[in-house]
C-alpha cells in the first residue's frame, strides 16, 4: 500500500510542480505589475526566483525549468522596458536577465538535487519498511506453507495485485503451488515454471520493466546459488499504474529472502528426517543386539557343556556329566521358548495373528493358568470375581498364554504374598486384574515393561526370561480387540489389567 | 602353584560349565553373578585371571573392568555375547587382555585364559620375556637386537619402539589407541594413519607384506604380533 501511495504522490507532485510554475509565475507577475516601475528589478528577480525554487522543490527539474523560462519571459516582457516585447533597451537589463537565468538554473538544480536525495532516502526507508513488513510475515509462522501464504497475501496487498502465488521447485518431484492469494491465471503458472526451469543455476537476472495490467510477472526465488521456486504476480486491472522498477526491485529482494526461508525450512526437514532415521536405526540395532544376546547365551551354554562332555583329556564324574546334560537340556528348552516367542513377536508385528474369537470365561482361563504356573505347589490365590461375570470374546489358547505369562510374572517378581485376581465389567468390557504383593513397577516404567527386551532392573536380582513376554501379551490382547496395561496396586504391588470385549455385548 | 580364576557371568549355566572345566584342569575357581559381587571377590581373593561377561545386570562389565583397572593389573578375559566393534574396542582401551565371543569353543577359552595367566605371572614377577620369537624373527627386548633368519634387521627408532610395544604384548591385541599413545605419546591417539605407515614398514622388514603371518591386522581395532608360543 505504502509503495503505491508513494508512486501516486510522486506523480501528483510533478503535476503540482508544473501548476506552481505556471500559476506562481502568473500570480507573481500580476502582483508585481501593480507596482511596476516602483519596485527594484532585484525584487522582481527574487519573486520569480522564489517561484522557480518552489516549482523545482515541488515537482523536480522540469517544472523548475518551466518556471525559469516563464519567469524569464515575464521578466523580460513585462518588467524590462520597452514593455510587451522581448527586446531590451538598456545594456544593464541584459545583465539582469543573464543573472536571473544563471541564479535560477543554479538554484533550481541545487534544490532538485537536494530534493532527489531526500526522496531517495525516503524511498529507501520505504523499501526497508516494506521489506520489514514482508519479512515479518515470513518470520512469524513456523510452518513453511503458512509462512509462504503470509508472503503471498502481504505482497498482494502491498502492491494492489490481482493475485500473488509462490511456486516451489521440489526436485525430484514436480513443481508445486505452495501458496497463493487472489486469482492467478494458468499463464501465470506456466511463466513461473519457465522462470524456475530457465533460471536454475544462473544468477538472478532482472530485466527492467513490468507487466501490463492483467499480465503475470514471475521472479525467480534464489538463494545460495539455488532456485527454490518463483514468486508470480498478476497485476490487477484496477491498479492505477503498472509495476515499475522500484517495485520490481522490492519484489526481487523479497523473492530471494523467501528463497532463503524455503531453503532453511528444507534443511530443517532434512535434519528432522535424518534424526528420525537415526533414532529408528538405533532402536533396531538395540533390538538386534538384544535378540543376538538372548540367542547366543543359551547356545553358548549348550556348546560349552557339549564340548566339555566331548573332552577326552578330562574324565568327569557321573554327577558332573549329569550336570552338563541337564544344562544342555534346560538351555535347549530355553532356546526353543525364545524362538517361539520371537516367532510370536514377528507374527504380531506383521499383523499376522488371527485369533479365533469365541465365547470364553476369564475366571476359568485364569484357573487353568494358576494350575499351570504353580503346578502342585501350594500358593494362596485370592479370587474376587463376581459369579455373574459375563463371558468375553477371545481366543482361548491365546488367552491362556497371556494369563499364564501374567501369573508367571506374579510368581517370579510378586514376592511371597498371595496373588489377587479381581474381575468386573466396565464400559461394555470385562476386566481382570492380576495383583501381586511384590515391590511393584515404578510408574515411569509401567509402559516401558511392554517394550521388547525391556526389563525392570532390581539390584541383586537376576534377570530371567526373554524380555518379550509382556510385549507379546499386549500384542495378543490387542489382536483380540482388548487392552492390557500395568498399574500400581493400592498395597504397592504390581497390577496387570486385562480388558476384553464382552461376548454378549454390542459388537 | 594353583592359579585362581574369577568367573563373572549372570548365566548360571555358563558359570557352572566354565568353572567345572577350569577346576578339572587344576585351577581354583571363584564365581560371581553381578559386577558388584565381582569387584568384592577381586578385593577378597588373590586372583590370577578374571573371566568377565559384559552384559551383567546392574553394573555393566565395562564399568567393572574400569574399576578393576584403577587398582589391579590382573589379566582380564572378556567373555560376552556382545560382539559389537565398539564394545570390543572399549574393552581393549580399558585394558582387557583378551576378548572371546559367545558362543565360544571351550578349548579356545581355556587357551586364552592360560596365556592371560602366564602374562600376569610374568608381569607380577617382573620377569617379562627377554626374547620374543615370532617365526623366523627374534626380538631381544634387552639388547634391542632384531634378527630375521639370523641376520640383523635395521629398524628406525620409531619402528623399533612400535615393535617393542607389540612384542611386550605378544599374542594380545594392541588397539590403535594403545600403540599410538605408547609410541608417539598422549595426544596422538587418533592418528591411526601413522600406524599404517610404520606397520607396513615393519612388515616389509620382518614379514610377508602381501600375506602377513606375524603382524596381523584386526580390522578396525588394532594389531597383534603372533609369536611362536601364542600362535
Amino acid at each position: 500500500m505504502a509503495v503505491r501511495w508513494r508512486l501516486d504522490v510522486r506523480r501528483r507532485r510533478t503535476a503540482l510542480g508544473y501548476a506552481t510554475a505556471v500559476l506562481g509565475t502568473g500570480a507573481a507577475a500580476a502582483v508585481l505589475l501593480l507596482f511596476r516601475g516602483r519596485v527594484d528589478q532585484v525584487i522582481v528577480v527574487l519573486a520569480f526566483l522564489m517561484v522557480v525554487v518552489t516549482a523545482a522543490a515541488t515537482g523536480g527539474f522540469a517544472p523548475g525549468l518551466l518556471a525559469t523560462v516563464l519567469g524569464f519571459l515575464a521578466f523580460d516582457v513585462l518588467f524590462i522596458p520597452p514593455y510587451r516585447t522581448l527586446r531590451v533597451a538598456e545594456r544593464d537589463a541584459y545583465v539582469s536577465l543573464a543573472a536571473y537565468l544563471l541564479v535560477t538554473i543554479v538554484v533550481s538544480t541545487l534544490v532538485v538535487a537536494r530534493e532527489q536525495r531526500r526522496r531517495e532516502a525516503e524511498r529507501r526507508e520505504q523499501q526497508a519498511r516494506t521489506l520489514y513488513a514482508l519479512s515479518q510475515s515470513l518470520v512469524a509462522p513456523t510452518r513453511l506453507d503458512a509462512a509462504l501464504a503470509g508472503v503471498a497475501r502481504t505482497v498482494r496487498e502491498l502492491f494492489h495485485l490481482a493475485g500473488c502465488g509462490i511456486v516451489l521447485a521440489e526436485p525430484p518431484g514436480p513443481m508445486r503451488l505452495a501458496a497463493s492469494d487472489g486469482t492467478l491465471s494458468a499463464e501465470a503458472f506456466r511463466l513461473a515454471e519457465a522462470v524456475i526451469a530457465g533460471s536454475a543455476g544462473r544468477p538472478p537476472q532482472s530485466p527492467p520493466g513490468g507487466p501490463a495490467p492483467g499480465r503475470p510477472l514471475a521472479l525467480p526465488m534464489q538463494a545460495a546459488g539455488l532456485t527454490a521456486g518463483a514468486l508470480v504476480i498478476l497485476a490487477g486491472d484496477a491498479a492505477p499504474a503498472p509495476i515499475g522498477e522500484a517495485e520490481r526491485r522490492v519484489l526481487v529482494t523479497f523473492a530471494n529472502q523467501a528463497a532463503v526461508v524455503v531453503l532453511q525450512a528444507r534443511q530443517e526437514q532434512e535434519r528432522a528426517r535424518t534424526e528420525a532415521l537415526e533414532a529408528t536405526d538405533r532402536l533396531r540395532t538395540a533390538l538386534l543386539n538384544s535378540v543376538s544376546h538372548e540367542l547366543r547365551t543359551p547356545i553358548a551354554a549348550i556348546k560349552a557343556s557339549a564340548a566339555s562332555l566331548h573332552d577326552q583329556e578330562i574324565s568327569w564324574d557321573d554327577a558332573q556329566r549329569q550336570e552338563f546334560l541337564d544344562t544342555i537340556d534346560q538351555e535347549a528348552d530355553r532356546l526353543a521358548h525364545l524362538v517361539a516367542n520371537l516367532l510370536d513377536m514377528s507374527r504380531i508385528e506383521a499383523g499376522a495373528v488371527s485369533p479365533q474369537l469365541v465365547e470364553a470365561w476369564l475366571l476359568e482361563a485364569a484357573g487353568r493358568a494358576v494350575r499351570r504356573v504353580w503346578g502342585g505347589v501350594e500358593h494362596r490365590i485370592d479370587v474376587d470375581v463376581p459369579e455373574a461375570l459375563p463371558p468375553v470374546l477371545a481366543d482361548p489358547v491365546r488367552l491362556d498364554q497371556v494369563l499364564t505369562n501374567l501369573l508367571d510374572n506374579a510368581r517370579r517378581y510378586g514376592g511371597d504374598g498371595p496373588v489377587r485376581l479381581v474381575g468386573r465389567t466396565v464400559d461394555g468390557m470385562v476386566e481382570l486384574r492380576v495383583i501381586d504383593h511384590g515391590p511393584g513397577i515404578p510408574a515411569a516404567e509401567q509402559d516401558r515393561v511392554f517394550e521388547q527386551f525391556y526389563r525392570v532392573h532390581r539390584p541383586g536380582q537376576r534377570v530371567e526370561g526373554t524380555g518379550l513376554g509382556l510385549s507379546i501379551c499386549r500384542g495378543l490382547i490387542e489382536a483380540m480387540h482388548g487392552k492390557l496395561w500395568a498399574e500400581t496396586a493400592p498395597g504397592g504391588g504390581a497390577a496387570f489389567v486385562v480388558r476384553l470385549p464382552r461376548a454378549d455385548g454390542p459388537a | 602353584m594353583t592359579s585362581r580364576v574369577l568367573v563373572v557371568d549372570d548365566e548360571p549355566a555358563i558359570v557352572r560349565t566354565v568353572a567345572a572345566n577350569l577346576r578339572a584342569r587344576g585351577y581354583e575357581v571363584v564365581t560371581a553373578m553381578t559386577g558388584e559381587a565381582a569387584l568384592a571377590a577381586a578385593e577378597l581373593h588373590q586372583l590370577d585371571c578374571v573371566v568377565l561377561d559384559l552384559g551383567l545386570p546392574g553394573m555393566h562389565g565395562l564399568e567393572v573392568l574400569r574399576r578393576l583397572r584403577t587398582w589391579t593389573p590382573v589379566p582380564v578375559v572378556i567373555l560376552t555375547a556382545v560382539d559389537g566393534e565398539r564394545d570390543k574396542l572399549a574393552a581393549f582401551d580399558l585394558g582387557t587382555d583378551d576378548y572371546v565371543t559367545k558362543p565360544f569353543g571351550m578349548a579356545e577359552l581355556l587357551a586364552r585364559i592360560r596365556v592371560a595367566v602366564r602374562h600376569g605371572e610374568q608381569a607380577k614377577a617382573g620377569t617379562r620375556p627377554h626374547v620374543v620369537e615370532a617365526g623366523q624373527v627374534r626380538i631381544d627386548l634387552d639388547t634391542g637386537e632384531v634378527t630375521r633368519e639370523g641376520r640383523l634387521v635395521r629398524l628406525t627408532p620409531t619402528e623399533h619402539r612400535l615393535l617393542e610395544v607389540l612384542a611386550a604384548n605378544a599374542g594380545r591385541l594392541c588397539t590403535h589407541r594403545l600403540l599410538l599413545e605408547r609410541v608417539w605419546g598422549p595426544g596422538y591417539g587418533d592418528e591411526s594413519q601413522y600406524l599404517r605407515v610404520y606397520v607396513a614398514n615393519l612388515r616389509k622388514k620382518l614379514d610377508d607384506p602381501d600375506a602377513p603371518k606375524l603382524l596381523l591386522t584386526e580390522p578396525g581395532m588394532g594389531y597383534r604380533l603372533v609369536t611362536s608360543e601364542t600362535a
